[in-house]
């Protein structure tokens, strides 16, 4: 007999376990979803619906955002509709194996209404690579348009000679005004002196010495003085002729010096192709390198391998694995199908891709996980990435290849020195990375034509018959071809180019700027000895023209001093030869 | 208020008093040690606390049972995980190993853990030995109890009154 007091509380509690379990399945896989996603992402993940069917193993899953842990108020991605098929058979054993899944609607970068920051301190930052591939070739066109940029004068500014010889014209004057000054006071103090002697002449009292010896005494004392300072002026002029002298001779030292600084400046380093294809196309394709060494640094940080893997920590006891056993991942998904819309080039392109072998647990899989992807818009790229984490170093293969990429026009180089305008054409772009480890290798491959090069220049004010020459040579480029060849580590890649466009426009390019250098050269030597030589000229004449009035004014002077000696020497009736008259003889003063 | 704090407290008396034969106490220990012992987190545990829940014993005296076999299993589980690594590795036992481990639900239940096999084998033995003892146990001490518990007030008033019902129909 059945006890119904025993088996109706019973019944009654399993009926609500069922009734709970069918209610709560679709929110407790939500939540578990959810929380596994933040937990991997440091990012808010939304889930608006979730749909399980147990008996179908199947999890379906509506407007699915995951945030970007970088930028809160965007989206990682997000998908309009997620199915996930699962193998029942290893759910069973305690396994989480996709078989096969679709995700529709895949949005890359969109943005977000509000915060999608969760509050963890974990750097989810992915510092990009240092490649700045571009810099050798920059750096050898920027000295060749430095010293193009500049105009001549400018240029012969800036030299010790030019400026010596400017500045030798413009103080020696200030000189010479100076001695004139003193040159005049004397002239003065002499006409002081006369007036003196002839209020003495004039003097009825004058007969009797005794009463004149004061006055006289005192124009004594100051023709001794005027006597010395004449001496002294003398002796400056002597100074200031030698300092001219060497003042000279330091202006042609310094102009030999800045024509051979001059020389050796413009001796322009011949362009190799390399340098020239490297400063042309290197910041186009060093931005691609940088870009995909990110994507892969990203993969790497969040694809597991066997080395970063730590031991599961267990509080009790050791799970053992039976030999004999298979060994599977405990998370896997075998196939996934997606399709939505990605950014590239600046527009909005659809894509169809599959990816196969994402797992938790690379090294039990034994797989590779492979990405496909294929761009249908005006062009077509196709994408294969294989990222082998199997083994203890990640090995990660990336294929790109765009056959017909259209580009618009654009300008290779730099608008601000040497730049040349590219037509609007079709490119084969073809990438292939391979990094096993840090270890980088791989090649890049672009090619665009027919395709039309004109050169701008018009920055660096190079003759127009150089421009026109080098025009010449551009046009008869019709096809551009690049490979990159690709080395270093993921950290420092290194790169070496091979282009035609080097052979093709190195020759050219560096031709012109030999010869604008040569030109540029000679011309501002040129400019530079004819500045010099007739600041120097002008120099010299104005000296000779400043010493002879001063010399001049010196001996009037000095003529005075003798006659005003003769008349204070009668007053005081002193005999001849009494008061010094010998004065120092007119110096030679000759460059 | 005061009932709100002794409310432990009277779920304790009723164990030794109302809810159920020395039998029943004396399973739902028994089946309380071997939860208990074997660590959770799997379907051997989950599995067990079911038979618990489904079954006519005393869940009081499960409860009591699986709080305090917790620690006692911490206890053993150095020796348990040796027995275990043992029984697990042994050459001649892998094939059985892997065919049980490969069937269907056997992962989830944990067994190819050390602690978790022997714990659970360990607490199949003591099961009987644990059962027998506390039946003796609970029939010698339930009457003395009950006793202590009607001469004191404290004890009126921890049994209440379904422990009066109980003192009513022994």
């Amino acid at each position: 007999m059945i006890r119904w007091s025993y088996v109706i509380p019973r019944l009654l509690l399993l009926g609500a376990l069922v009734l709970a379990l069918w209610a709560g399945l679709n929110p407790l896989v939500r939540w578990t979803i959810v929380s596994m996603g933040q937990s991997a992402t440091t990012a808010k993940v939304e889930i608006d619906r979730a749909e399980t069917s147990l008996l179908g193993a199947k999890i379906h899953l509506t407007d699915v955002r995951v945030a970007n842990p970088q930028d809160p108020m965007e989206n990682l991605f997000e998908a309009d509709q997620v199915t996930l098929a699962l193998d029942s058979d290893s759910l069973l054993r305690r396994k989480l194996i996709v078989r096969e899944g679709r995700v529709s609607g895949l949005r890359f970068g969109t943005d977000r209404d509000a915060s999608g920051t969760l509050d963890w301190s974990i750097d989810w930052d992915v510092e990009l690579p240092h490649a700045d591939l571009g810099e050798l070739g920059r750096q050898r066109l920027d000295q060749l348009a430095d010293i193009l940029k500049q105009q001549l004068v400018e240029q012969a500014e800036q030299l010790e000679s030019v400026r010596l010889a400017k500045d030798l014209y413009e103080r020696w004057p200030v000189e010479y005004e100076r001695m004139e000054a003193r040159a005049d006071s004397l002239r003065g103090r002499v006409e002081s002196l006369r007036a003196l002697s002839d209020t003495v002449r004039d003097n009825p009292l004058a007969d009797n010495p005794l009463r004149t010896l004061g006055a006289c005494q005192q124009a004594a004392l100051e023709l001794q003085q005027m006597r010395q300072e004449i001496v002294d002026l003398r002796s400056e002029i002597e100074r200031l002729r030698r300092q001219a002298l060497n003042d000279k001779d330091a202006v042609v030292l310094a102009k030999d010096r800045d024509l051979e600084k001059i020389r050796e400046t413009f001796q322009g380093e011949s362009l190799d192709a390399e340098t020239l294809s490297e400063y042309l196309l290197g910041e186009e394709l060093s931005e691609t390198v940088r870009s995909l060494a990110g994507w892969v640094r990203w993969g790497r940080k969040y694809l597991p391998t066997d080395v970063e893997r730590p031991e599961p920590v267990r509080g009790r006891g050791v799970d053992v694995l039976f030999r004999g056993v298979r060994r599977r991942p405990d998370f896997l998904i075998e196939s996934l199908v997606l399709d939505g819309e990605a950014q590239l080039g600046g527009r909005r392109v659809e894509f169809l891709g599959t990816a196969a072998g994402i797992t938790t647990q690379p090294e039990l899989y034994g797989r590779p996980v492979v990405l496909k992807a294929r761009i249908n818009a005006q062009t077509e790229v196709a994408l294969e990435a294989v990222l082998d984490h199997t083994g203890a170093g990640a090995h990660d293969r990336i294929t790109i290849s765009c056959p017909d990429w259209k580009q618009p026009e654009r300008v290779l180089g730099r608008p601000d020195q040497l730049a040349v305008f590219v037509s609007p054409g079709s490119t084969h772009l073809w990438v292939s990375l391979d990094l096993e480890g840090e270890q980088l290798s791989g090649r890049i491959l672009v090619q665009q034509g027919p395709v039309e090069l004109i050169p701008d220049l018009a920055a660096l004010r190079v003759e127009p018959r150089l421009a026109q020459s080098l025009q010449t040579a551009m046009s008869e480029v019709r096809q551009i071809r690049v490979v990159v060849d690709l080395s270093g580590t993921l950290e420092k890649p290194e790169w070496r180019f091979q282009s035609n466009l080097g052979p093709q426009l190195a020759g050219a390019v560096s031709g012109m700027f030999e010869r604008e250098l040569d030109a540029r050269r000679r011309e501002l030597a040129a400019y530079v000895r004819s500045q010099v030589e007739e600041q120097l000229a002008r120099f010299e004449g104005r000296i000779l023209a400043e010493q002879q009035e001063l010399l001049a004014k010196l001996d009037l002077n000095n003529t005075q001093i003798r006659e005003l000696n003769q008349l204070i020497a009668q007053r005081l009736r002193l005999p001849k030869g009494v008061l010094a008259e010998g004065l120092p003889q007119g110096l030679p003063f000759r460059f | 208020m005061l009932l709100r704090f002794i409310q432990p407290l009277r779920g304790l008396a009723r164990l030794f008093t109302a809810a159920g034969t020395p039998r029943q106490l004396a399973l739902g220990l028994a089946m309380g040690m071997l939860i208990g012992l074997v660590p959770k987190g799997n379907l051997t545990a989950v599995l067990l606390a079911v038979i618990l829940l489904a079954s006519r014993v005393n869940l009081g005296a499960g409860m009591i049972g699986a709080a305090l076999f917790s620690w006692v299993g911490m206890l053993v589980d150095p020796l348990s995980h040796r027995i275990g690594q043992a029984f697990l590795t042994h050459e001649s036992l892998q094939p059985t190993w892997a065919y049980l481990y490969d069937l269907p639900l056997a992962p989830w239940t944990a067994l190819n853990n050390t602690v978790v096999l022997v714990s659970l084998l360990l607490g199949l033995w003591l099961f009987y030995p644990v059962y027998r003892l506390s039946e003796l146990a609970f029939a010698h001490g339930q009457p003395r109890v009950v006793d202590w518990l009607k001469k004191y007030r404290i004890g009126q008033l921890l049994g209440g009154a379904e422990m009066a019902a109980g003192w009513r129909d022994p």
